[in-house]
């Protein structure tokens, strides 16, 4: 089996006593501290900073307020959720988006300079449980749970 | 008619245009020295209440204040008050019912615009209610732009001492125009608020002045009877006077003014920016007192002009509007009089601009590049944001040549659309829970179009006589239904993905409208067939929208109860951001909780059979 070592976001709930952890998901996420420095005519130039995180899985992206608190850990690779784009196409995301926060604040009308301050490739769990012979998926983050119908 | 020497025109201009270097050299230094500019630029995110609630006024402190309310205390006299408790009310209902919800919920979705709320808080995958939401806005916002644009040609009309009115709408136009770009490429963001601060001055200047003449409030009063009894009367609005049903319409079309506020955009936007929930108190209070003295002071304006000019052809133009340039030429010296015009002018131009920038910007990111391409560079966007901010420009032009005689009514066509348009929705989606993606799609179409078949049908653009409109009343009053039944037909099935509920939802809109809106247009030919009185569009629109989201939304899909419970609870729960205020606790966790990834993680366990 291959594994693979990644950082994982520490989750914020934790899993009840005595509940069967079947197994354990990781989802994918990029997080940027983004920097963005919108040149003047006059003056010196003004600068917004910010966290984005894109979401690998589904091109989504958001607006975060921190870098998450990660920890290392070696899982099965089959059990990480695959990412549908690239690092390329994520990090141009986050920059689009940190450009358009911009717009909103400033008036900008010579292109603004976009810097990656930090980034990181983060997973969250989510744990595939058994519980009075159903079976459940839980987010570690939000405690947000979904019966799984279909059965094992 | 008063006059205006070339000397003090030259002295004038000069004083204007030494102002507004000023406000760029100040917003400069400032800037410099002010270490929190970042702080500030993040729309008052870190700034106290007291501050922010300024700020939420003075985002809609433009020519409305500075020509529109005098020339309306000028002409209706006391009557003019009607408009400032329309608004209070209003302003009191967004900041209890809407402030908190927004905040939190748009905080916690990564919203940016309210095109964006609407797609998030109706799961709107296809998009439909974001393009027509920033379809309409831009057609609004610009329309407000050109009344910018139209008062600011008023000014230089006042100051240069007439002309034609066009020219100078033009000249302003394009002075504003240069400024958006200039202060585009400055990016001095303090300019605002210092002309914001002066124009309350300059208002205040003015008021002082009258007072002291008229010896208080008492004084202006007892002379106001004196030289025309019917502006101190109940009965008069723009010089006629009403009773019976048409003075209970024009009262409830004043009051109906404060239905535009939960809906008006540019407004609403600043309660998404706001840091602490927990200073909401404060600056509603704040923002609300300040409006009920901005109001006072630009209503009393219109009260010293007419006791002091009897007639409108008294002023320098005539036309009410030209109360305040009058005032400030005729009372005070010429420099200090430029002063004082600068500031409208100045509110003029940095609402203009931030008008154009936010519709810019809505076109760029909620059209171009939601709907028409994702792989978009910086550069490219901000070329883009710029070709369309000056596209835009021109069209406001446009409008404002058109509309150009009444900065109030032109203010109000615009207020008018946005509030008919996107105030029921605003209320209803942070209150009601069953409200549908289509109800909000059939409101928001419902508002807007009956706002500009209304505006189409006073401004006789469908029919060009009295005679002609009263006969052919029923033609307006079949042609809202018609229009939304053919938009909510098209939009519904696309946001249902069923052409049998598109039909239903389209169904039941034209039925409900016809039934709202054939009495309406009846009544006005009825009460008043010679269209002497002022019946506000926004009286109606927003009521029928409100009940056009409520009966579409019941006969159409609701969204997943799950989808709904969580929406709410966003709304409703202390964000991330508030219990770290109130704990001083470390984040945890970024916003990735907000995503919605569950059937994501249950698809990958069901194809790789992990469970």
């Amino acid at each position: 089996m291959e594994f693979k070592v990644i950082e994982t976001i520490k989750p914020v709930i934790n899993v009840p006593q005595g509940v069967k952890v079947i197994n354990t998901i990781y989802y994918p996420y990029m997080v940027y501290h983004i920097k963005v420095i919108i040149r003047r005519a006059l003056g010196k130039p003004a600068s917004l900073q910010g966290f984005v995180v894109v979401d690998l899985a589904r091109a989504l992206v958001l607006l975060a307020d921190s870098f998450p608190d990660t920890f290392t850990i070696k899982v099965p690779a089959n059990l990480i959720i695959p990412e549908r784009i690239s690092e390329e196409k994520a990090v141009n995301l986050a920059k689009k988006k940190m450009v358009y926060v911009a717009m909103r604040k400033f008036k900008i009308m010579l292109p603004p300079k976009v810097e990656i301050v930090k980034c990181k490739k983060v997973y969250k769990q989510f744990w595939l449980i058994e519980l009075n012979n159903k079976k459940y998926i839980i987010d570690s983050l939000t405690g947000e749970s979904e019966e799984i119908e279909w059965g094992a | 008619m008063a006059t205006v020497s070339p000397e003090v025109s030259t002295t004038i201009l000069i004083a204007l245009g030494a102002y507004l270097a000023i406000v760029l050299i100040v917003g400069i230094v400032l800037e410099r020295l002010v270490k929190t500019l970042s702080d500030y630029i993040l729309g008052g995110r870190r700034l106290g209440p007291y501050v922010i609630g300024f700020s939420e006024r003075a985002s809609e402190m433009s020519g409305w204040v500075g020509l529109g309310l005098p020339g309306e205390g000028f002409s209706s006299g006391v009557n003019a008050t009607w408009n400032t408790i329309g608004c209070f009310y209003a302003d009191l209902i967004c900041w209890t019912l809407i402030a908190k919800r927004l905040r939190r919920y748009t905080e916690v979705v990564g919203a940016l615009t309210i095109p964006a709320y609407l797609e998030a808080r109706f799961n709107d995958t296809k998009g439909v209610l974001r393009l027509t939401a920033a379809i309409i806005i831009t057609i609004f916002l610009t329309a407000y732009v050109g009344a910018q644009f139209t008062a600011s040609g008023k000014l230089f009309a006042a100051i240069m001492g007439g002309g034609a009115i066009t020219t100078w709408i033009a000249v302003g136009a394009l002075i504003m125009i240069i400024y958006t770009v200039l202060g585009g490429f400055f990016a001095v963001c303090w300019t605002d608020y210092i002309q914001g601060w002066w124009a309350f001055i300059g208002l205040l200047i003015i008021a002082a002045v009258g007072y002291s003449k008229y010896g208080g409030i008492g004084g202006l009063f007892s002379k106001m009877a004196e030289v025309d009894p019917k502006l101190v009367s109940l009965n008069n609005f723009w010089g006629w006077e009403y009773s019976g049903v048409l003075l209970l319409v024009i009262i409830l079309s004043y009051l109906a003014i404060g239905f535009g506020w939960p809906g008006n955009v540019h407004i609403i936007v600043r309660f998404m920016g706001i840091k602490s929930v927990r200073d909401l108190k404060k600056a509603a209070i704040t923002a609300m007192l300040l409006l009920l003295v901005v109001y006072y002071l630009a209503i009393s304006v219109g009260w010293f002009a007419k006791v002091e000019f009897r007639e409108a052809k008294n002023l320098i133009v005539a036309d009410p509007e030209f109360s305040l340039q009058t005032l400030a030429i005729n009372w005070l010296p010429p420099v200090l009089a430029g002063m004082v015009l600068a500031a409208p002018l100045a509110l003029m131009m940095s609402t203009a601009d931030s008008q154009l920038l936010v519709t810019a910007s809505a076109i760029v990111e909620d059209i171009y590049h939601r709907f028409i391409s994702r792989e978009i560079e910086e550069k490219k966007l901000v070329l883009i944001s710029r070709i369309v901010t000056f596209v835009l420009g021109i069209i406001a032009l446009i409008w404002a040549l058109f509309f150009g005689e009444s900065v109030y009514l032109f203010v109000l066509f615009a207020w008018g659309g946005l509030g008919a348009a996107f105030g029921p929705i605003m209320l209803m989606s942070l209150w009601w829970r069953r409200l549908t993606a289509t109800g909000a799609f059939a409101c928001m179409v419902t508002g807007a179009t009956g706002i500009i078949i209304w505006k189409s049908y006073v401004k006789k653009l469908i029919f060009p006589t009295v005679e002609a409109m009263n006969a052919n009343w029923w033609v307006i009053a079949i042609l809202l239904p018609i229009i939304t039944f053919i938009l909510v037909l098209i939009g519904g099935s696309i946001l249902e993905g069923d052409l049998g509920k598109g039909l239903k939802a389209a169904t039941v809109t034209a039925v409900v409208n016809a039934i709202v809106w054939i009495p309406w247009c009846y009544a006005r030919l009825v009460a008043d067939p010679k269209l002497a009185a002022w019946w506000y569009e926004l009286l109606i629109a927003f009521p029928l929208a409100m009940l056009i989201a409520y009966v579409v939304s019941l006969v159409t899909t609701p969204l997943p109860e799950e989808f709904v419970n969580k929406t709410f609870e966003y709304m409703t729960k202390p964000t991330e951001g508030e219990v770290r205020e109130a704990t001083s606790e470390k984040p945890k966790t970024t916003a990735i909780v907000t995503l919605r990834e569950l059937d994501i993680v249950k698809n990958f366990i069901k194809i790789n059979s992990l469970a």
